[in-house]
C-alpha cells in the first residue's frame, strides 16, 4: 500500500508540474500566429501566377492608367457578382439602406487606429528602430485589426465564386498607451483597458466596434506575394523586394496583407424614403476601338480592355475628385492607334471621344473584371 | 605512519592522478558484491572471514577477500556472470551463496551465518536478490544475452534497448528526453558514438554480445551523456570450450501480406494482388570460445552474416515495382582476456561489420519516386578495437587503463556505379555516371542518377584511465574514484556530384517527359544546382576528468558526490576553431535503505552533463564548395545564377561562446522488494536540455509573411549561417516511470514499464539532425512556431517482455503500447530556397485556417506491437542443446501508421495526412540454434 501511494502521489506531482504553460511562445490573444493562409482567397487576392498551395506565388503589378497627362499605376479588383446585379431600389454603389448592411455588399468592420492622426498614437518600444531582418512589422505602429478574410470554394471543375469586395467598414479606435502592434484581434481589442473603442453590442451579446461611417477599400491579399508598382519598362520590378507598397494588418491574430485605396467618398439618396448611402465613382475609360501594340510578331492591332494599361482615370488619389471606386466606360478612337497617341487625361477623352462613350459589355461567364460597368481601381500611397 | 595519515595519503593519491592524466574507464564492464556477514544469533559482525569468489567469468581463479571488522565485504571489478561465494573460517564449514553479478550493478549478499552448526551441510543457495539496486542512483536496467535468448527482438542492441522504461523512438532512441543524437553507445568500455552524428556506429553480432546496460538517468560522474547510455560488454571466453552456432529466416511466405490503403481508417485491400519482391531476412551466426590457456588465456571468436530484403509496393507517381532494398551484413568479432598474475587483466577486443545496402531508401516511398538509376547504393562499416588493462594492486584498489580505436566509413553513390549493374537495361538506356540527376516537384520523381558519390570516414581515439580507491575514512566507509577520458575525432568527407549539377524540375509536368531536357524549349527548367567535387576534413579533441566518491556514512545511506570537467575544441576544414568549450557537470546522489533490509530504496540525484565535443557543428561550419544555384528565365530560353551558398563565408562561428550543451538532471526513485528477486520502482525524472546545437540564418531578409527572402544583409544572395548553441534552443522534459523486474524463479522473468512523460520546449531541431526539418533559426518569422510539445513527446508507453520456460519449452511474449509523436504539418512556399513554413506550433495543424481556436495536435497514431518466442531446447531429448525457435513479429497484424504525410504539397495535393508507412504485417520468423 505503501508503494501504491507513492505512486500515486509522483503521478499526481508531475501531471500537475505538466500543468506548466507548455505553448510559452504561443500565449495569449495577442501572440503573433504568422501569415493568414490565403488557400481559400479569391484568385484576384492570390495575385497573378499564384497557386494557392504555395505561400508567395503570386504577385501584384498596378496596371498603368493615366490621369491628367500622368502615368500611374492602380490595382483592379472586380465587384462581385451579387453587387453587380443589386435589384432596385439598390444599386452597385449602395452600401448602406437606412442604418442596416446591404447583404449583397460585406463591408466588414474594420479598426483603425487614430485615423485622423498621422500614425497611431502607439507606444513603441523605446529607442526603437525598424529593422528590416529582425522585425516582421514596423514596432512603432499598430496595424489594422480587420474582421474578416477574402474567401471563396474552390472545387474541382467550378469556377469559383465569391462574395468578397475590398471594402471596409471603419471603427476608429483611440489609442491610450497601449504597446505598437500588441493588439491583433477584434476579440483582444473590444476587452482591452487602454484603448476607446466605440462599442455595440450584437443581439448574440457580443460587444463589437460601431463603424463611423467611413468606408475604405482595403484589398486584403496573400501576404507573401510581392505588390510592385507600374513601371514603364516591363522587366522593372519597383519595389524589388516587393515590399512596401502592401500594408499589414491583423485578423484574429495573423498577420494579413492589404492594398490600401484609401477612403471611399459617399453620398447619401434617399430612394422611396429611405436613405442610401452609395459609394461615389470616379469614372474609369479604356478604347474599345483596336490599339496598335508592338508584340514579338511586329506590330499588330488588338481589343484591348480595361488593366491592360491604357486606361484613364478622372483623378489622381490625394486630389479631388479621387475615388478607388470606378465607374467604367469605353470610347472609340476611330481606329487602330499606338498607345501614345490615345488620350491620357479624361478631359481629352471626353473632348475627343465623348460621344462615342458607351458601358462595357460583359461577355457571359467572363468572371474578370472585363465588361463589368464597375471596378475597385485601387491606387495606392 | 599512523592508520589515519595512510587513509588520507589514499585518497589524496587517488585524487593527485586526476591532474597527473591518469584516469578512469568510460563504460563501466564489471560488477560488484558487497554485503555484511553477521553471526546468526547475536548478529554481532564477524571479522577476517575469507571470503572466495568463483565464476566462469572470472579469469585467474578465484577471488579471495575477507571480511573487514564490521564483517563488511566487497568484491568490485567482477567480469558480469554467475558467481560463488564461499565464507569459510578455520574450524567451521563453509557456507556457499550463488547469485549474478550485472555490469555495473552492485549485487548485495548480506549473510546471516550460524558458525556454531559446525555439522552443517555445505549448500549452495541461490541467493535472493532484492532487485532495489540498493546502492545505486542509476535508473535503467541491464539487457543479459540469458534473458533475450527467450525473446523475439530485432537481434540488435540498438532494437532491444525499446525494451527499457524511458526509452522511445527509434534504433537511435530517445532516452528520458535526450533526443536520439545525445546518447553515448559503449562496447567493452570503447565510446562508439559516431563523432559526428552522436548516433551509434557499428553493428554487432547479437549473439556474441554479453549484455547491454542501458542507463537511462542517475548517472555517475564516470559518465556523460545528455541522453542515455547504451554500455555493451561483448562475451568473452572460459575455461571451457563452447560453440553457440544459429541460423535464422523470415521467408516472406511467412510474412501477412501489405496491401493497405493509403488513409488512416483504411485497411487491408483484399482485391490487391500486387506481386511484388519479397520483404525477409536470414541470418546465421557462429561463435566459438574457450581457453587457450586455461585460467590464463580465454578466447572469443564470432561472424555473423545478416541479409535482409524489404519492398513497398509500387504506387504513385512512378507505378512501377522499384527494386528491393538489400542490406548484407558481415559482422566479425573476436575478443581475448588475459590474467597475466592473480592482480591483473588484460582484455583485447576487436571488431569489423562490413556491409552493403542495395536500393538503400527502397523501403518507404522513395521506392516509387526514385528510378532505379537515381537510387543509392550504400557501402558502411568499419573496425573498432580497444585493449584493456586492469590491475589490482590490493583488494582496496582498482587500476585500470584503456585505450581503443574506430574507424567508420559510409560511403554512398550512384547504385549503378556502386553496386548491381544488372538492371541499368531495365530503363532502356545505358548509366551513365555524369549525367546529372533531375528531380520533377511536379510528381516527386527522380531520373537518372544519384544526387552524389560520397566517402564519409570517421575515426576516434580514446584512451580511459582510471583509479578506484576504497577505504574507511573518519570511520565511514568511502570508495574514490578518479578518471581521465580523452577523446580525438576526425572526419573525413568526399563527395562529387554527377554532372556537377542536381536539377530541380518543375511546371513541366509528371514523369520524364517533364523533366528540363532542352533549355531552348523550357519544359520543366526551373532550377538547378551546380556543386564542384570538394574535400573535408574536420578534426576534434577533448578530455574530461572527474572524480566521484561513494560514501556511506551508515549501512543505511549512501552519498555520492562527484564532479567532472570536460573539454572540447574542434576545427572545420578551413581550420577554423568552431567550438571551444567546457563545462562542470556536479552530481549528487544519495540512496536510503528505508526499511534498513535493502528492500525499500529511496534515491535521489541531481546531475549536470556537458557535450563538449561533437563533430557535428564542424561539419556544418566547414565552408564547403560553393554552390550555386541557376534560375531558368522563360524569356531567355536560358539558366541565370540566382544565388549562392556554402563556400567561404557561407557559415560564422561563436568563437567567444564556451557554453557547451548541457543537460541538468533531477532523478527521483522509491524501489521496493515485493516478491522473491522482484522489484517494483517508480521514478520522477525533470530534465532540462540547453544550449542545443544550431545554425542561425543570419543573412536572410524576409519578407514580413516570412515567405519570400527579399534581400541580404550582407548584399550578397546567399545564406550565412552561424553555428551556435543559443539559449532559447531548449527541451525540458518530465516522467514517471512504473518500472516492475523480476526473476521470482529460475523459469520465469519479467520486466514490465508504464511510463508517462512529457516532453516540450522550443529545441526540436539540431541542425537538421532531428525535428521537422525546419529549424527554428532559419527564418525567424517562423520563431512563434517552436514551442509546445517537442518531437519524440511521447505521452504514455507500456512495455512488457517475459519468459517461462518448462521442460525445455520457453515462451516468451513482449508487446509495447506507445502513444504518438507529434508531427509537424508543413505548407510548401513558392520558392525553392524557402521550402516550406509552419503554420502552427510543431506537433499541430492550424486546421481550418486562420482561427487559433481550431489549432489541433497531430501525432502518429497510438501503437501497440506484440511479438513472442516460443523455442523449444532439445537437450533433454536428445543430450545436445539444440533449441527450435519460432518467433512471431506482430502477432496481431496490425497495420497502424508508423508516418504520415506531413505536407500542404502541391505534388500528389490533398495527401495531407495520408499514411506513408505501416507496421511491418505479422511475419514468422524460424530459428534453430546449437549450443555445446
Amino acid at each position: 500500500m505503501r508503494v501504491q501511494r507513492m505512486v500515486l502521489s509522483l503521478s499526481l506531482a508531475l501531471t500537475g508540474l505538466s500543468g506548466c504553460d507548455v505553448y510559452e511562445r504561443w500565449d495569449g490573444e495577442d501572440v503573433n500566429a504568422g501569415p493568414v493562409d490565403a488557400q481559400n482567397f479569391p484568385p484576384d487576392y492570390l495575385g497573378a501566377g499564384a497557386n494557392r498551395q504555395r505561400a508567395g506565388s503570386g504577385s501584384f503589378t498596378g496596371a498603368r492608367a493615366y490621369a491628367q497627362e500622368l502615368a500611374l499605376g492602380h490595382y483592379l479588383f472586380s465587384f462581385s457578382n451579387s453587387q453587380l446585379t443589386a435589384k432596385a431600389p439598390l444599386t452597385p454603389l449602395t452600401v448602406r439602406t437606412g442604418d442596416k448592411a446591404v447583404s449583397a455588399v460585406p463591408t466588414p468592420s474594420a479598426y483603425v487606429f487614430d485615423p485622423a492622426s498621422e500614425r497611431p498614437q502607439c507606444k513603441a518600444p523605446e529607442g526603437y528602430e525598424f529593422d528590416a531582418q529582425r522585425d516582421d512589422v514596423p514596432h512603432d505602429d499598430q496595424g489594422i485589426i480587420f474582421t474578416a478574410l477574402p474567401a471563396t470554394t474552390y472545387t474541382p471543375g467550378v469556377e469559383p465564386t465569391w462574395s468578397y469586395v475590398p471594402v471596409i467598414s471603419q471603427v476608429p479606435v483611440e489609442s491610450g498607451g497601449q504597446s505598437c502592434q500588441g493588439i491583433k484581434s477584434e476579440k483582444s481589442l473590444v476587452a482591452r483597458q487602454d484603448v476607446r473603442v466605440p462599442l455595440t453590442t450584437t443581439a448574440s451579446g457580443k460587444q463589437v466596434g460601431t463603424p463611423d461611417g467611413t468606408f475604405r477599400a482595403l484589398a486584403i491579399i496573400e501576404p507573401g506575394a510581392a505588390v510592385y508598382r507600374y513601371t514603364s519598362t516591363s522587366t522593372a520590378r519597383d519595389p524589388a523586394t516587393g515590399v512596401g507598397l502592401q500594408k499589414w494588418g491583423w485578423y484574429n491574430q495573423y498577420l494579413l496583407a492589404y492594398l490600401d485605396g484609401g477612403t471611399i467618398p459617399t453620398q447619401e439618396v434617399t430612394v422611396g424614403g429611405t436613405t442610401q448611402v452609395r459609394m461615389v465613382t470616379q469614372k474609369l475609360y479604356y478604347p474599345r476601338s483596336k490599339v496598335t501594340v508592338s508584340t514579338t510578331q511586329g506590330l499588330k492591332d488588338l481589343n484591348v480592355s480595361v488593366g491592360q494599361g491604357y486606361d484613364v482615370v478622372e483623378a489622381i488619389r490625394g486630389e479631388p475628385g479621387y475615388s478607388p471606386v470606378c465607374e467604367v466606360f469605353t470610347y472609340d478612337a476611330g481606329g487602330p492607334l499606338t498607345a501614345d497617341q490615345l488620350p491620357k487625361s479624361a478631359a481629352e477623352v471626353v473632348a475627343k471621344y465623348g460621344a462615342t462613350l458607351q458601358k462595357p459589355v460583359k461577355n457571359f461567364g467572363d468572371r474578370s473584371p472585363v465588361g463589368d460597368a464597375y471596378v475597385y481601381c485601387l491606387q495606392v500611397e | 605512519m599512523n592508520s589515519r595519515n595512510k587513509k588520507w595519503l589514499s585518497l589524496a593519491l587517488a585524487l593527485s592522478l586526476t591532474g597527473s592524466g591518469v584516469a578512469l574507464a568510460a563504460g563501466e564492464q564489471n560488477g560488484r558484491i558487497t554485503g555484511k556477514l553477521l553471526e546468526a544469533g547475536t548478529q554481532a559482525a564477524l571479522p577476517g572471514v575469507t571470503v572466495t569468489l568463483t565464476s566462469p567469468a572470472l579469469i585467474g581463479g578465484a577471488k579471495v577477500i575477507a571480511t573487514a571488522q564490521d564483517g563488511y565485504f566487497e568484491a568490485t571489478s567482477l567480469p558480469p556472470g554467475e558467481y560463488t561465494v564461499e565464507f569459510s573460517m578455520e574450524g567451521v564449514k563453509p557456507i556457499k551463496r550463488k547469485l549474478v553479478v550485472r555490469q555495473g550493478e552492485t549485487s548485495p549478499l548480506n549473510i546471516s551465518w550460524n558458525v556454531e552448526s559446525a555439522i552443517e551441510e555445505t549448500i549452495v543457495v541461490e541467493y535472493e536478490s532484492p532487485g532495489t539496486r540498493p546502492e545505486s542512483t542509476q535508473s535503467g536496467t541491464v539487457l543479459s544475452s540469458n534473458s533475450q535468448a527467450k525473446l523475439a527482438s530485432g537481434r540488435s542492441y540498438q532494437t532491444v534497448t525499446q525494451q527499457v522504461a524511458g526509452v522511445s523512438g527509434g534504433a537511435n532512441p530517445d532516452v528520458r528526453g535526450g533526443s536520439s543524437i545525445m546518447n553515448r553507445y559503449m562496447v567493452d568500455g570503447l565510446d562508439i558514438t559516431d563523432p559526428v552524428t552522436n548516433t551509434f556506429s557499428s553493428n554487432i553480432n547479437f549473439d556474441s554480445i554479453g549484455s547491454v546496460a542501458v542507463i537511462t538517468g542517475g548517472m555517475e560522474a564516470q559518465y556523460n551523456s545528455m541522453g542515455g547510455v547504451i554500455n555493451l560488454i561483448s562475451a568473452q571466453g572460459s575455461d571451457e570450450f563452447h560453440i553457440d552456432a544459429s541460423v535464422y529466416g523470415n521467408h516472406y511466405l511467412l510474412s501477412a501480406p501489405a496491401q493497405y490503403g493509403s488513409n488512416v481508417y483504411e485497411g487491408y485491400r483484399p482485391f490487391d494482388e500486387t506481386v511484388r519482391p519479397p520483404t525477409q531476412g536470414y541470418q546465421g551466426n557462429v561463435n566459438i570460445s574457450g581457453p587457450i590457456l586455461k585460467e590464463k588465456l580465454w578466447y572469443n571468436l564470432s561472424y555473423q552474416y545478416t541479409n535482409t530484403q524489404a519492398s513497398v509496393p509500387s504506387g504513385p507517381p512512378l507505378n512501377a515495382q522499384g527494386p528491393n532494398r538489400e542490406f548484407v551484413g558481415h559482422y566479425l568479432r573476436g575478443k581475448l582476456v588475459w590474467a597475466p598474475g592473480t592482480r591483473s587483466r588484460v582484455t583485447l577486443s576487436a571488431m569489423g561489420d562490413p556491409t552493403s545496402i542495395d536500393f538503400a531508401d527502397n523501403n518507404g516511398s522513395f521506392a516509387n519516386a526514385y528510378t532505379p538509376f537515381a537510387s543509392r547504393r550504400q557501402n558502411q562499416g568499419g573496425w573498432l578495437g580497444t585493449l584493456i588493462w586492469e590491475y589490482f594492486p590490493s583488494d582496496a584498489t582498482t587500476i585500470k587503463a584503456q585505450v581503443g580505436g574506430q574507424r567508420n566509413t559510409i560511403e554512398a553513390g550512384p547504385q549503378a556505379l556502386l553496386g548491381k549493374k544488372a538492371f541499368s537495361s531495365q530503363e532502356g538506356s545505358e548509366y551513365d555516371a555524369e549525367r546529372p540527376r533531375h528531380n520533377n516537384a511536379d510528381d516527386g520523381s527522380s531520373w537518372y542518377n544519384f544526387t552524389r558519390h560520397s566517402i564519409d570516414d570517421r575515426y576516434t581515439l580514446q584512451t580511459d584511465l582510471s583509479v578506484a580507491r576504497r577505504g574507511v575514512l573518519f570511520g565511514q566507509r568511502h570508495e574514490a574514484q578518479v578518471g581521465f577520458q580523452g577523446r580525438l575525432v576526425q572526419r573525413r568527407y568526399w563527395q562529387k556530384l554527377p554532372g556537377d549539377r542536381t536539377y530541380n524540375d518543375r511546371r513541366g509536368g509528371a514523369g520524364e517527359a517533364g523533366l528540363c531536357l532542352d533549355e531552348t524549349t523550357g519544359v520543366g527548367c526551373d532550377q538547378y544546382t551546380e556543386t564542384p567535387e570538394y574535400r573535408l576534413t574536420e578534426r576534434g579533441g577533448g578530455f574530461g576528468v572527474y572524480v566521484q566518491d561513494r560514501w556511506k556514512p551508515t549501512d543505511w545511506l549512501t552519498i555520492m558526490p562527484g564532479l567532472r570537467f570536460d573539454y572540447g575544441t574542434t576545427r572545420d576544414s578551413s581550420r577554423r576553431i568552431v567550438s571551444q568549450l567546457y563545462g562542470f557537470g556536479p552530481r549528487l546522489g544519495a540512496v536510503v535503505d528505508v526499511t534498513r533490509d535493502q528492500k525499500t530504496i529511496f534515491s535521489a540525484s541531481y546531475g549536470r552533463s556537458n557535450e563538449t565535443l561533437s563533430l557535428l557543428a564542424a561539419a556544418n561550419a566547414s565552408p564547403g564548395p560553393l554552390s550555386t544555384t541557376y534560375q531558368y528565365s522563360t524569356t531567355k530560353k536560358q539558366f541565370e545564377p540566382l544565388l549562392t551558398s556554402g563556400g567561404p563565408g557561407g557559415t560564422q562561428v561563436d568563437r567567444s561562446n564556451h557554453t557547451s550543451p548541457h543537460s541538468d538532471e533531477i532523478l527521483l526513485s522509491l524501489r521496493r522488494q515485493v516478491a522473491k528477486g522482484t522489484g517494483i520502482g517508480v521514478e520522477y525524472t525533470y530534465k532540462v536540455l540547453s544550449n542545443i546545437w544550431d545554425r542561425v540564418e543570419t543573412n536572410y531578409i524576409w519578407d514580413p509573411s516570412g515567405t519570400r527572402i527579399v534581400g541580404y544583409r550582407d548584399g550578397v544572395a546567399r545564406s550565412v549561417y552561424m553555428i551556435t548553441r543559443p539559449e532559447d534552443n531548449w527541451v525540458k522534459y518530465q516522467s514517471v516511470d512504473l518500472v516492475l523486474d523480476g526473476r521470482p524463479t529460475p523459469e520465469l522473468e519479467f520486466y514490465a514499464a508504464y511510463t508517462l512523460s512529457f516532453r516540450y520546449g522550443p529545441g526540436s531541431e539540431s541542425m537538421g539532425q532531428v525535428g521537422t526539418g525546419i529549424s527554428q533559426f532559419f527564418n525567424p518569422r517562423q520563431q512563434q512556431f517552436f514551442t509546445g510539445y517537442a518531437y519524440g513527446d511521447t505521452r504514455h508507453q507500456l512495455k512488457f517482455q517475459g519468459s517461462y520456460t518448462w521442460k525445455g519449452l520457453s515462451i516468451g511474449p513482449g508487446f509495447t503500447f506507445a502513444t504518438g509523436t507529434p508531427l509537424a504539418k508543413r505548407y510548401q512556399t513558392a520558392n525553392n530556397t524557402t521550402g516550406t513554413i509552419l503554420r502552427s506550433p510543431v506537433g499541430t495543424t492550424p486546421g481550418a485556417g486562420n482561427d487559433p481556436l481550431q489549432v489541433a495536435e497531430f501525432r502518429t497514431p497510438d501503437i501497440l506491437t506484440v511479438n513472442a518466442r516460443v523455442a523449444y531446447d532439445f537437450e533433454e531429448l536428445t543430450g545436445q542443446k539444440f533449441t527450435l525457435i519460432a518467433d512471431m513479429f506482430n502477432l496481431f497484424n496490425t497495420a497502424t501508421p508508423t508516418a504520415l504525410l506531413r505536407d500542404d504539397s502541391t505534388i500528389l495535393p490533398n495527401n495531407f495526412g495520408q499514411v506513408s508507412a505501416r507496421q511491418q504485417p505479422f511475419r514468422l520468423q524460424l530459428g534453430l540454434r546449437y549450443r555445446y
